[in-house]
Protein backbone atom coordinates (compact mmCIF):
# COMPACT_ATOMS: atom_id res chain seq x y z
CA UNK A 1 0.00 0.00 0.00
CA UNK A 2 1.37 3.43 -0.96
CA UNK A 3 1.52 6.34 1.46
CA UNK A 4 -1.28 8.08 -0.46
CA UNK A 5 -3.57 5.04 -0.27
CA UNK A 6 -2.99 4.55 3.45
CA UNK A 7 -3.71 8.25 4.10
CA UNK A 8 -6.96 8.04 2.17
CA UNK A 9 -8.02 4.78 3.85
CA UNK A 10 -7.29 6.09 7.34
CA UNK A 11 -9.25 9.21 6.53
CA UNK A 12 -12.28 7.30 5.24
CA UNK A 13 -13.11 5.88 8.68
CA UNK A 14 -13.71 9.34 10.11
CA UNK A 15 -14.95 10.87 6.87
CA UNK A 16 -18.56 9.79 7.42
CA UNK A 17 -18.97 11.92 10.57
CA UNK A 18 -17.05 14.76 8.96
CA UNK A 19 -19.11 14.59 5.75
CA UNK A 20 -22.30 14.64 7.84
CA UNK A 21 -21.24 17.76 9.74
CA UNK A 22 -20.31 19.57 6.49
CA UNK A 23 -23.61 18.51 4.91
CA UNK A 24 -25.49 19.91 7.91
CA UNK A 25 -23.58 23.19 7.64
CA UNK A 26 -24.34 23.37 3.92
CA UNK A 27 -28.04 22.67 4.60
CA UNK A 28 -28.34 25.41 7.25
CA UNK A 29 -26.71 27.99 4.95
CA UNK A 30 -28.88 26.80 2.04
CA UNK A 31 -32.04 27.54 4.02
CA UNK A 32 -31.20 31.26 4.30
CA UNK A 33 -31.95 32.26 0.65
CA UNK A 34 -35.06 30.04 0.58
CA UNK A 35 -36.48 31.62 3.75
CA UNK A 36 -35.52 35.09 2.50
CA UNK A 37 -37.53 34.40 -0.67
CA UNK A 38 -40.51 33.17 1.37
CA UNK A 39 -40.38 36.29 3.57
CA UNK A 40 -40.12 38.66 0.59
CA UNK A 41 -43.20 37.06 -0.98
CA UNK A 42 -45.11 36.87 2.31
CA UNK A 43 -44.59 40.57 3.05
CA UNK A 44 -45.13 41.35 -0.67
CA UNK A 45 -41.94 43.41 -0.89
CA UNK A 46 -40.90 43.94 -4.49
CA UNK A 47 -37.73 45.65 -3.26
CA UNK A 48 -36.71 42.66 -1.10
CA UNK A 49 -37.56 40.24 -3.93
CA UNK A 50 -35.32 42.19 -6.32
CA UNK A 51 -32.55 42.30 -3.69
CA UNK A 52 -32.73 38.52 -3.18
CA UNK A 53 -32.71 37.88 -6.93
CA UNK A 54 -29.63 40.05 -7.52
CA UNK A 55 -27.81 38.74 -4.42
CA UNK A 56 -28.42 35.03 -5.08
CA UNK A 57 -27.75 35.38 -8.82
CA UNK A 58 -24.55 37.33 -8.16
CA UNK A 59 -23.34 34.89 -5.51
CA UNK A 60 -24.07 31.92 -7.77
CA UNK A 61 -22.17 33.54 -10.66
CA UNK A 62 -19.31 34.66 -8.42
CA UNK A 63 -18.93 31.20 -6.94
CA UNK A 64 -18.80 29.60 -10.39
CA UNK A 65 -16.31 32.20 -11.64
CA UNK A 66 -14.12 31.48 -8.61
CA UNK A 67 -14.32 27.73 -9.23
CA UNK A 68 -13.67 28.08 -12.95
CA UNK A 69 -10.92 30.70 -12.89
CA UNK A 70 -9.19 30.11 -9.54
CA UNK A 71 -9.85 26.58 -8.30
CA UNK A 72 -9.01 24.87 -11.61
CA UNK A 73 -5.54 26.47 -11.46
CA UNK A 74 -5.08 25.55 -7.79
CA UNK A 75 -6.24 21.95 -8.27
CA UNK A 76 -4.09 21.39 -11.35
CA UNK A 77 -0.93 21.65 -9.25
CA UNK A 78 -2.09 19.29 -6.48
CA UNK A 79 -1.35 15.56 -6.35
CA UNK A 80 -4.24 13.05 -6.27
CA UNK A 81 -4.25 12.65 -2.47
CA UNK A 82 -4.49 16.40 -1.98
CA UNK A 83 -7.26 16.64 -4.59
CA UNK A 84 -9.21 13.95 -2.71
CA UNK A 85 -8.81 15.93 0.51
CA UNK A 86 -10.22 19.02 -1.25
CA UNK A 87 -13.10 16.97 -2.70
CA UNK A 88 -13.91 15.56 0.75
CA UNK A 89 -14.47 19.06 2.05
CA UNK A 90 -15.69 20.94 -1.02
CA UNK A 91 -18.40 18.49 -2.17
CA UNK A 92 -20.46 18.29 1.05
CA UNK A 93 -19.99 22.00 1.82
CA UNK A 94 -21.41 23.11 -1.52
CA UNK A 95 -23.92 20.26 -1.86
CA UNK A 96 -27.01 22.18 -0.66
CA UNK A 97 -25.75 25.76 -0.99
CA UNK A 98 -25.33 25.80 -4.77
CA UNK A 99 -28.72 24.25 -5.71
CA UNK A 100 -30.39 26.55 -3.19
CA UNK A 101 -28.73 29.68 -4.62
CA UNK A 102 -29.56 28.57 -8.18
CA UNK A 103 -33.19 27.67 -7.37
CA UNK A 104 -33.83 30.90 -5.47
CA UNK A 105 -32.16 33.04 -8.18
CA UNK A 106 -34.28 31.38 -10.90
CA UNK A 107 -37.53 31.33 -8.90
CA UNK A 108 -37.20 34.96 -7.76
CA UNK A 109 -36.37 35.92 -11.37
CA UNK A 110 -39.58 34.31 -12.63
CA UNK A 111 -41.62 36.00 -9.88
CA UNK A 112 -39.99 39.36 -10.67
CA UNK A 113 -40.62 39.00 -14.40
CA UNK A 114 -44.28 38.10 -13.73
CA UNK A 115 -44.63 41.06 -11.38
CA UNK A 116 -43.09 43.44 -13.92
CA UNK A 117 -45.31 42.00 -16.68
CA UNK A 118 -42.33 41.11 -18.83
CA UNK A 119 -42.74 37.34 -18.55
CA UNK A 120 -43.81 37.01 -22.19
CA UNK A 121 -42.81 33.55 -23.41
CA UNK A 122 -42.79 34.83 -27.01
CA UNK A 123 -40.16 37.50 -26.29
CA UNK A 124 -36.78 36.48 -27.79
CA UNK A 125 -35.02 37.76 -24.65
CA UNK A 126 -37.20 35.66 -22.35
CA UNK A 127 -36.71 32.65 -24.66
CA UNK A 128 -32.92 33.21 -24.57
CA UNK A 129 -33.01 33.47 -20.76
CA UNK A 130 -35.09 30.28 -20.61
CA UNK A 131 -32.62 28.39 -22.81
CA UNK A 132 -29.65 29.45 -20.63
CA UNK A 133 -31.57 28.51 -17.46
CA UNK A 134 -32.38 25.08 -18.95
CA UNK A 135 -28.68 24.54 -19.80
CA UNK A 136 -27.60 25.61 -16.30
CA UNK A 137 -30.25 23.43 -14.61
CA UNK A 138 -29.38 20.49 -16.86
CA UNK A 139 -25.72 20.76 -15.91
CA UNK A 140 -26.61 21.17 -12.23
CA UNK A 141 -29.02 18.27 -11.97
CA UNK A 142 -27.47 16.09 -14.64
CA UNK A 143 -23.77 16.41 -13.81
CA UNK A 144 -22.99 18.39 -10.62
CA UNK A 145 -25.37 16.61 -8.28
CA UNK A 146 -24.79 13.04 -9.54
CA UNK A 147 -21.02 13.65 -9.39
CA UNK A 148 -21.35 14.93 -5.82
CA UNK A 149 -23.37 11.86 -4.83
CA UNK A 150 -20.85 9.55 -6.52
CA UNK A 151 -18.07 11.24 -4.52
CA UNK A 152 -20.03 10.64 -1.26
CA UNK A 153 -20.48 6.98 -2.16
CA UNK A 154 -16.81 6.57 -3.07
CA UNK A 155 -15.69 8.28 0.14
CA UNK A 156 -17.80 5.92 2.25
CA UNK A 157 -16.05 2.86 0.82
CA UNK A 158 -13.30 1.24 2.94
CA UNK A 159 -10.91 1.71 0.00
CA UNK A 160 -12.04 4.79 -1.93
CA UNK A 161 -10.91 5.05 -5.53
CA UNK A 162 -8.87 8.24 -5.21
CA UNK A 163 -8.47 8.61 -9.00
CA UNK A 164 -12.24 8.47 -9.44
CA UNK A 165 -12.88 11.03 -6.68
CA UNK A 166 -10.25 13.36 -8.11
CA UNK A 167 -11.66 12.99 -11.64
CA UNK A 168 -15.28 13.62 -10.57
CA UNK A 169 -14.26 16.63 -8.49
CA UNK A 170 -12.20 18.13 -11.32
CA UNK A 171 -15.15 17.56 -13.67
CA UNK A 172 -17.37 19.57 -11.32
CA UNK A 173 -14.84 22.38 -10.96
CA UNK A 174 -14.35 22.66 -14.73
CA UNK A 175 -18.10 22.54 -15.25
CA UNK A 176 -18.49 25.41 -12.78
CA UNK A 177 -16.27 27.41 -15.14
CA UNK A 178 -18.58 26.72 -18.07
CA UNK A 179 -21.56 27.60 -15.84
CA UNK A 180 -19.91 30.94 -15.14
CA UNK A 181 -19.79 31.62 -18.90
CA UNK A 182 -23.54 30.91 -19.26
CA UNK A 183 -24.31 33.00 -16.18
CA UNK A 184 -22.40 35.98 -17.54
CA UNK A 185 -24.50 35.60 -20.72
CA UNK A 186 -27.65 35.36 -18.60
CA UNK A 187 -26.76 38.58 -16.75
CA UNK A 188 -26.37 40.31 -20.13
CA UNK A 189 -29.92 39.20 -21.01
CA UNK A 190 -31.18 40.29 -17.56
CA UNK A 191 -29.59 43.72 -17.98
CA UNK A 192 -31.38 44.10 -21.33
CA UNK A 193 -34.71 43.05 -19.80
CA UNK A 194 -34.23 45.46 -16.90
CA UNK A 195 -33.37 48.47 -19.08
CA UNK A 196 -35.48 48.05 -22.25
CA UNK B 1 -48.10 41.40 -5.46
CA UNK B 2 -49.93 38.14 -4.80
CA UNK B 3 -53.33 38.69 -6.45
CA UNK B 4 -53.57 35.10 -7.70
CA UNK B 5 -54.06 32.05 -5.48
CA UNK B 6 -50.77 30.56 -6.72
CA UNK B 7 -48.21 30.78 -9.48
CA UNK B 8 -49.04 27.64 -11.47
CA UNK B 9 -46.03 27.99 -13.77
CA UNK B 10 -43.63 28.14 -10.83
CA UNK B 11 -45.33 25.23 -9.09
CA UNK B 12 -45.12 23.16 -12.28
CA UNK B 13 -41.41 24.02 -12.76
CA UNK B 14 -40.56 23.11 -9.15
CA UNK B 15 -42.43 19.79 -9.47
CA UNK B 16 -40.58 18.98 -12.71
CA UNK B 17 -37.24 19.66 -10.99
CA UNK B 18 -38.35 17.53 -8.06
CA UNK B 19 -39.17 14.60 -10.37
CA UNK B 20 -35.74 14.93 -12.01
CA UNK B 21 -34.15 14.93 -8.55
CA UNK B 22 -36.10 11.81 -7.60
CA UNK B 23 -34.88 10.06 -10.75
CA UNK B 24 -31.22 10.97 -10.13
CA UNK B 25 -31.30 9.97 -6.46
CA UNK B 26 -33.22 6.80 -7.31
CA UNK B 27 -30.63 5.72 -9.89
CA UNK B 28 -27.69 6.43 -7.58
CA UNK B 29 -29.44 4.83 -4.59
CA UNK B 30 -30.03 1.71 -6.67
CA UNK B 31 -26.36 1.44 -7.69
CA UNK B 32 -25.24 2.13 -4.10
CA UNK B 33 -27.55 -0.58 -2.75
CA UNK B 34 -26.05 -2.98 -5.28
CA UNK B 35 -22.53 -2.06 -4.11
CA UNK B 36 -23.57 -2.72 -0.48
CA UNK B 37 -25.01 -6.13 -1.40
CA UNK B 38 -21.72 -7.00 -3.10
CA UNK B 39 -19.81 -5.84 -0.02
CA UNK B 40 -18.04 -3.03 -1.89
CA UNK B 41 -19.17 -0.31 0.50
CA UNK B 42 -20.51 0.00 4.07
CA UNK B 43 -24.09 1.02 4.89
CA UNK B 44 -22.85 4.48 5.94
CA UNK B 45 -22.74 5.47 2.26
CA UNK B 46 -26.46 4.89 1.95
CA UNK B 47 -27.04 6.94 5.10
CA UNK B 48 -25.26 9.94 3.57
CA UNK B 49 -27.38 9.52 0.41
CA UNK B 50 -30.56 9.50 2.53
CA UNK B 51 -29.46 12.68 4.35
CA UNK B 52 -28.67 14.40 1.06
CA UNK B 53 -32.05 13.41 -0.36
CA UNK B 54 -33.91 14.52 2.77
CA UNK B 55 -32.19 17.91 2.66
CA UNK B 56 -33.22 18.46 -0.95
CA UNK B 57 -36.81 17.43 -0.20
CA UNK B 58 -36.98 20.10 2.54
CA UNK B 59 -35.61 22.76 0.17
CA UNK B 60 -38.10 21.76 -2.55
CA UNK B 61 -41.04 21.79 -0.10
CA UNK B 62 -40.06 25.31 0.99
CA UNK B 63 -39.82 26.39 -2.67
CA UNK B 64 -43.29 24.97 -3.31
CA UNK B 65 -44.58 27.31 -0.58
CA UNK B 66 -43.28 30.26 -2.62
CA UNK B 67 -45.51 29.26 -5.56
CA UNK B 68 -48.53 29.81 -3.27
CA UNK B 69 -47.26 33.17 -2.04
CA UNK B 70 -46.35 34.70 -5.41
Amino acid sequence: MTKNESTIEAGSSMSFVYTKSLLLWSFVIALIPVFALIISLAVKSFYLLQYIHVLTGGTWTGFDLFMGLVMTRVMKNLDTAARVEVAKRLTPTTFFIMPSLASVAIASGIYLASEMDIFNIYSPWIIAAGIVVIILSGQGFGIFMPNGLRIFIELSKPKPDSEKISRLNMQNIRLAGSQAFFQVALILIMAHLAVY
Amino acid sequence: MGERLMNLGALFAILIFFLVLLGIFGAIYFSASKAIRHGEMPKDGLHVLKLAFLGHIVIFLLLIITAFLA
